[in-house]
């Protein structure tokens, strides 16, 4: 039988896949299908189980647990983002360095344990720090707005820059995302490590650090398909082993660890004996001929894993990290609801910073408190938030952001603008400028007579929507004299009632002149 | 003549001019008028027409395009593109006339001509939506982003006081003709926006422009270029809650179009189509101190057209 075709199956999806979740990082779905890439992502989905849209979640979870108990770990070689950047890297280094053979690698399950009481720690002090920058998605989505769409940026810039020399406007310049050095640090680590164990031992990233593999290694190891090695035809060549990117074939003991096993399927056609398989219910055959197992071990490990099934899905829901500064917090995005909840929920995929067709939307630093680091948050000096636009609510794949309509974001109000008189151009020097009234969306922001010929902005708060397009636009400098103070808590912002026609006056047949 | 016959006569006559404004009747005033070769007009006012087909009546008052562009020129064309508004909501220039002005303008020779704004709203979503991009591009004229620094290049203007400096849109400074075409509205903060304030979107600081004397510097602008041509859309006309109202109720159909050289008398003529004084209008009065151009319409040679 040719095996061939398993590992053929799984390239095509997972590259299919990894395509799909990538361009849903840009501008290329439209409205419903945007988050569908999303919504295969299971941190994301455990995260979202305490929100607003949890039964869908649920069942796709579930969906997701009944794929692992049948076929193993086949999310971390299929549908992973990052198993498959990883799997691009080892191909890389592959090429590029002599013959490397991958080994049996029995000693990481400590390292995995400890991270996990790491990740489940951290939750309990009530931060998703550990979380955001472990997660596969995260990371992946980190990687994507940290390195692909600044180099994305540079290629199209200077292509850009050579096409209007020779009178070709057909591209046009983009934004750089607006990156800090304190944003890169605990990223560049991470990748740090990830290149390290590439180059060196395949997928262990996948095997110690992420929370993730080591939570579906839960139930794969008790799976019904498994890969199984026939004792009897096996000569311990050890070919598998060599080609085992998970590093959990034991050739020498003719033996296979399901936990970390990723389903590559990659052992399946070397085999020069046809002793490895991936059959169901191997071990009904082997459960006589199969060598104690100290359960001991196995139950403790069950245990923690449990712990972390509890920590991932559960913990954080009771603990809440709300140490934020009160003062100058930017806005939260429309559809987080509240800044709690919005720290509650959000893993920094950055997916909503990089599809924001305006830029408004960066990473942020410290402004949410150190437990918040990163998140995205709405940046006036960037951009401002389009009136018409609800891009950023349908891409989280979180619920951090819970999807709105249009017309719904239209009435959701993060933030209020407040005047500072003593800066404003008007009320300082006399001069009209009305840039804030101009450009605000709502007339929230409308000039009223001032003197003589003069008109001043004034504020209706009811109907401010916290966009940022005054303070945006403001020219003041250094300080705005128009700023968006956020809401905590979101409010409703009311609908600008169409100011009623004074009395038409008769239409003049013809010109006035 | 005895009295009688003179008051008759003159009774007769008065009626005949009554009849004909009344009747609007077509050939005596209408698009098919021949223009007079030796006295040009130096502002054409057309009305109750389509955008485009406005504009060809009027273009051919002018002496058609051919007096604007000549062979082989490249021309600038600058309607207002700011908001993220479809053209029935009166924020952007009409898509129909900026297209038939492409039209002209590549029938005169044109060799290449170039459509774009500064825009407030997001330029991707502004240049699509006001349904311009796609009505330029279709009429042979290549849509150009106007949204970043790098476009814009610093110029010294001649004879200013504040706007001494200004960065302006690489290909004002590359092409031969400009051809500005505005959309009348009321304004928050200028009471009017036209055809000065319209040039405001060539420019890359506009925060400067609102920090130093807004009014001033409208006006300076056009001490560095005025448009060889300006072409005032006034078929929507937002008259409350300008420039970017979002309710239908404050735009108003008017269907009119006013074309001429002069830009400061086709600012005051239209603010005149949306009621205002100009003598309100700061920057009006800064034009007529600067002689930007004629300012009492009575000694301007007005071609009305009806249609």
């Amino acid at each position: 039988m040719s095996w061939r075709k398993y590992r053929v199956l799984r390239l095509f999806i997972e590259i299919f896949v990894f395509f799909l979740i990538f361009l849903s990082f840009f501008k290329f779905f439209p409205g419903f299908f945007k988050n569908i890439p999303g919504r295969i992502q299971i941190i994301p989905l455990m995260i979202s189980i305490s929100g607003e849209r949890a039964i869908l979640s649920i069942f796709i979870l579930i969906g997701f647990l009944i794929l692992t108990i049948v076929f193993g770990r086949v999310y971390c070689s299929f549908l992973c983002p990052l198993g498959f950047s990883q799997d691009v890297l080892i191909r890389f280094w592959k090429k590029t360095r002599k013959k490397r053979r991958f080994k049996y690698n029995p000693s990481f399950k400590k390292l995995r344990l400890l991270v996990l009481v790491l990740v489940i720690l951290s939750l309990i002090s009530g931060s998703f720090y550990f979380v955001e920058s472990l997660d596969p998605f995260s990371l992946f989505g980190k990687g994507v707005t940290y390195i692909f769409k600044p180099l994305l940026v540079l290629i199209n810039n200077s292509a850009d820059l050579l096409l209007r020399k020779l009178d070709i406007y057909s591209l046009s310049e983009m934004d750089y995302p607006k990156i800090h050095f304190m944003n890169l640090i605990p990223f560049i680590l991470i990748l740090g490590l990830i290149f390290l164990f590439t180059m060196e031992k395949g997928r262990l990233y996948c095997n110690t650090v992420c929370p993730l593999g080591t939570f579906l290694g839960l139930f794969s190891n008790r799976s019904v398909f498994r890969i199984n090695i026939d004792n009897n035809s096996c000569t311990s060549c050890g070919l598998c082993e060599a080609v085992c990117k998970a590093g959990c074939i034991d050739s020498k003991n003719k033996r296979v660890d399901e936990s970390s096993c990723i389903r590559c399927f990659n052992c399946l056609s070397v085999c020069p004996t046809n002793a490895i398989n991936y059959v169901p219910f191997p071990w009904i055959e082997k459960r006589n001929a199969r060598i104690e197992k100290k359960k001991g071990i196995s139950r403790r490990r069950f245990i923690s894993y449990l712990a972390s099934l509890i920590g991932f899905t559960g913990l954080n829901f009771f603990f809440r990290r709300n140490n934020y500064l009160d003062s100058e917090i930017p806005p939260t995005p429309p559809g987080s609801r509240s800044l709690d909840r919005y720290l509650q929920k959000c893993t920094a995929c950055y997916r909503c910073v990089n599809n924001c067709p305006t830029n408004v939307l960066q990473p942020s630093l410290f402004q949410y408190g150190i437990k918040g680091a990163f998140l995205p948050c709405m940046d006036f000096k960037s951009g401002f938030c389009e009136y018409e636009c609800n891009i950023c609510s349908t891409v989280c794949p979180t619920d951090a952001l819970i999807p709105l309509t249009i017309d719904e974001k239209k009435e959701v109000q993060i933030g209020e603008s407040y005047l500072r008189k003593d800066l404003c151009v008007v009320y300082s020097q006399n001069s009209d400028c009305g840039a804030c009234a101009e450009i605000c969306p709502t007339k929230a922001v409308h000039m009223v007579p001032y003197k003589a010929l003069l008109v001043a902005p004034e504020i209706d708060s009811s109907l401010c929507v916290g966009c940022g397009a005054c303070e945006n636009v403001c020219p003041t400098e250094p300080r705005k004299a128009i700023i968006v103070k956020a809401n905590i808590v979101h409010k409703k912002a009311e609908k600008s009632v169409p100011t009623i026609p004074e009395e038409k006056k008769k239409e003049i047949e013809g010109f006035p002149f | 003549m005895d009295r009688r016959e003179f008051i008759k006569s003159c009774f007769s006559l008065a009626a005949i001019a009554g009849l004909t404004s009344f009747t609007k009747s077509k050939p005596l005033l209408g698009a098919q008028s021949e223009p007079e070769k030796s006295k040009m007009p130096d502002l054409v006012a057309v009305r109750n027409g389509e955008p485009g087909q406005m504009f060809d009546s009027a273009i051919k008052a002018l002496g058609g395009m051919k007096n604007f562009v000549k062979k082989g020129q490249t021309v600038v064309v600058k309607p207002n593109i700011a908001w993220n508004s479809e053209p029935e909501g009166g924020g952007n220039t009409n898509p129909q006339l900026v297209s038939r002005v492409i039209e002209h303008c590549i029938n005169a020779g044109a060799k290449k001509v170039y459509v774009f704004d500064h825009p407030c709203d997001n330029w991707k979503t502004t240049y699509k939506v006001s349904g311009i991009e796609r009505a330029a591009k279709d009429a042979g004229a290549v849509v150009v982003p106007a949204h970043k620094e790098s476009y814009f290049e610093e110029v010294r203007v001649p004879g200013a006081h504040t706007l001494k400096k200004v960065k302006v849109h690489e290909l004002i400074l590359d092409s031969d003709v400009l051809i500005n075409i505005p959309i009348l509205k009321d304004h928050d903060s200028t009471r009017m926006t036209c055809a000065m304030k319209n040039l405001m979107g060539v420019v890359w600081d506009r925060r400067f422009y609102h920090r130093n004397d807004l009014h001033g510097c409208i006006t300076e602008f056009c001490l560095y270029r005025k448009p060889d041509l300006n072409i005032v859309d006034a078929y929507y006309v937002m008259l409350r809650n300008g420039p970017n109202s979002r309710s239908k109720e404050d735009v108003t159909k008017k269907r009119m179009q006013l074309v001429s050289t002069d830009i400061l008398a086709v600012d005051i003529a239209s603010s005149k189509i949306l009621g205002r004084e100009p003598e309100n209008i700061k920057y009006i009065t800064y034009g007529k101190e600067r002689g930007l151009g004629v300012t009492d319409l009575n000694k301007l040679n007005i071609k009305k057209i009806t249609f």
